[in-house]
């Protein structure tokens, strides 16, 4: 590196150290982007202590206490196996946002990969854009379950679903915002003063284009929840008995009138992280991009 | 406008040939060898062979794409293994199906999505904003179909006004029609009034932010009309491009919803395809429902040409 870039890299460094503390500061102040990240939080504290939180086993039958309703020993009640559900919603809450985590996560990475691609070789663009249209004419439900029913019931086939799903939806944001960045005069400097592509691409577009990655990703996390409730209750989620919150309510569905608190907690359980990833993600879009919209 | 069909629609045929091949790579990656299952259990080596020959399937993939694609445009989608009926009967039966829920529920997205979100735009920061987006908020946070059990407990179960499940023909009564489908309608609604209030919502606050609704504001409209008519159609011209977008949502969202309320549609004939691994089934809905979603796509394109003259003349 020569000292001219060096100086300039240095200079860049101190206002953008300021403007992450800025950043920092107006997030703190957006009300539902407190409310959110408490929610989360909350949640995600919960479902990594819960060997703490409660006692039992998530898989462990007692047949006398079959059907059990809310009550202080059982706090959710208990299953047609007799098992607690307040301890299988808490290990189930592992399974649930690792789920949603893991393919929110993939689907950045693939996506952003993709998106600039797609915005720096404009000769590949055409053709890239078209296969991420034919994955975008299906909705992310029904892609999800397709891959799904090719992959087979594991957790890792549900996180390739999901995320695949998401990649052309991220991939189309990211693609927007590296189109309007590269164009810029920081990205011609880079280019006269020597740097490859790769260099460009990784320290001065993508980085230019976080804020819009950042946001869709929460959104795609809340989403991702949703789907795989929905994947596991329609049986092709990750398999039983490791709970997750989908396959809890599809297990309870069939005593939903007589033991009704087998799939309502659960199902409380997905709204209110939904819910906080989506308060999450809406402090973040104003703060960080106020007129960027997300698909769902 | 001619000129533009046909653009739309020559622009449309790679995404749909794109489709194609990637439904037709997806059966691929199933785990199991095809020809096995569809010989039976008790099929010797020499009948799943045979099976395998018949298919085509021990010719080379790129073979097999084009036998699949030739079949296709001739309209061929293969045979259903499980219900013993082609493909593309099985699916025509059970389009009526979803289609009317999926067009149910859309009738009822539209006007209440709409309305929820100019009331949040045109009183912003007040209660009325608040409750109409902490609403808009719960109905894309709540999982469908978990809302869908709870509600039949509640309409059908405990008070009894709908039925719990089953799909009456509209050709046969009305009034069953609308009753068998207006429950799952409205909870696969659910979601999209809330995605479409806040899409109407921030538009509508772009919209309220421009000049021409000052000028109007200005030489003396009064607040009434300049919202009903300015205001509105602009953000209308927005909420068009979604629409589309929704209906293909709202169609994804009965694959999951037919599953409660036990409607024979194209979702429930998807998920059992699954089940069973009937994969020309799985494979000929998919292709069926990503084409049906382009040529959703290129009508709403239409539609806002239509309305919009900048569109066509760009």
């Amino acid at each position: 590196m020569t000292e001219v870039s060096a100086l300039a890299a240095s200079d860049d460094m101190r206002p953008r150290a300021v403007r992450g503390r800025i950043l920092l500061r107006r997030l703190a102040r957006h009300r539902s982007f407190r409310v959110g990240a408490g929610i989360v939080f909350v949640i995600v504290v919960l479902a990594l202590a819960a060997p703490l939180i409660s006692s039992g086993q998530p898989n462990a039958m007692a047949l006398r206490n079959r059907f059990a309703p809310p009550s202080a020993e059982f706090w959710f009640g208990a299953d047609n196996f007799g098992r607690d559900i307040f301890t299988r919603v808490l290990y189930g809450a592992r399974n649930s946002l690792w789920i949603g985590f893991a393919s929110a996560t993939l689907a950045a990475v693939g996506g952003a990969l993709v998106g600039l691609a797609s915005a720096w070789f404009r000769t590949l663009d055409g053709i890239i854009m078209r296969i991420m249209d034919a994955l975008l004419a299906f909705p992310a439900i029904l892609l999800a379950i397709g891959i799904n029913a090719a992959l087979g019931p594991q957790v890792s086939s549900v996180i390739i679903a999901l995320a695949s799903a998401y990649v052309p939806r991220i991939a189309r944001v990211v693609r927007a915002t590296a189109l309007v960045v590269r164009e810029l005069d920081y990205v011609d400097a880079a280019r006269v003063s020597g740097a490859g592509a790769g260099r460009i691409i990784f320290r001065h577009i993508l980085p230019n284009s976080l804020a819009p990655l950042l946001v869709s990703v929460t959104f795609v996390f809340a989403y991702a929840i949703l789907a795989e409730a929905a994947l596991s209750f329609l049986g092709i989620g990750p398999p039983p008995p490791h709970p997750s919150w989908g396959n809890i309510i599809a297990e309870g569905r069939d005593y939903s009138v007589e033991a009704w608190w087998i799939m309502l907690f659960p199902g409380l359980a997905i709204s209110l992280a939904a819910l906080g990833m989506n308060l999450l993600g809406d402090g973040l879009r104003d703060v960080l991009d106020p007129r960027l919209k997300i698909e769902a | 406008m001619p000129k533009l069909i046909a653009f739309r629609i020559a622009q449309a045929i790679p995404v749909m040939f794109f489709v194609a091949v990637l439904t037709f790579l997806l059966m691929h990656l199933l785990p199991g060898d095809p020809a096995t299952i569809i010989a039976g259990d008790m099929a010797d080596r020499e009948a799943v062979a045979q099976v395998r020959r018949d298919l085509g399937l021990d010719q080379p993939v790129a073979a097999q794409l084009w036998l699949w694609f030739s079949n296709v445009l001739q309209g061929d989608f293969g045979r259903s293994l499980m219900l013993n009926q082609p493909v593309a009967e099985a699916v025509v039966e059970r389009l009526p199906v979803t289609l009317s829920l999926a067009l149910v529920a859309f009738a009822i997205t539209i006007p209440f999505g709409i309305v929820l979100g100019m009331v949040a735009a045109v009183w912003r920061d007040t209660w009325a904003d608040s409750a109409v987006m902490i609403v808009a908020l719960v109905g894309v946070s709540v999982p469908n179909f978990w809302i869908a059990i709870l509600s039949v407990i509640l309409f059908s179960v405990t008070l009894g006004w709908l039925p719990s499940s089953g799909y009456v023909p509209l050709t046969l009564s009305f009034s069953g029609w609308l009753a068998s489908l207006i429950q799952p309608a409205v909870v696969l609604a659910l979601f999209q009034i809330g995605y479409l209030a806040r899409m109407t919502r921030s538009a509508m606050l772009d919209v309220l932010d421009q000049d021409y609704i000052r000028t109007a504001r200005a030489k003396g409209v009064s607040p009434r009309v300049t919202i009903a008519k300015h205001a509105f159609r602009n953000t209308l011209m927005q909420v068009i491009t979604v629409s589309g977008y929704i209906l293909s949502l709202l169609i994804g969202g009965s694959v999951v919803i037919e599953q409660i309320f036990a409607l024979p549609g194209i979702g429930r004939l998807l998920v059992q395809a699954i089940m069973a691994r009937d994969y020309p089934v799985v494979q000929g809905t998919l292709l069926l429902l990503g084409f049906s979603f382009v040529f959703i796509n290129i009508l709403i394109d239409l539609i806002y040409a239509y309305i919009d003259p900048r569109v066509r003349y760009d």
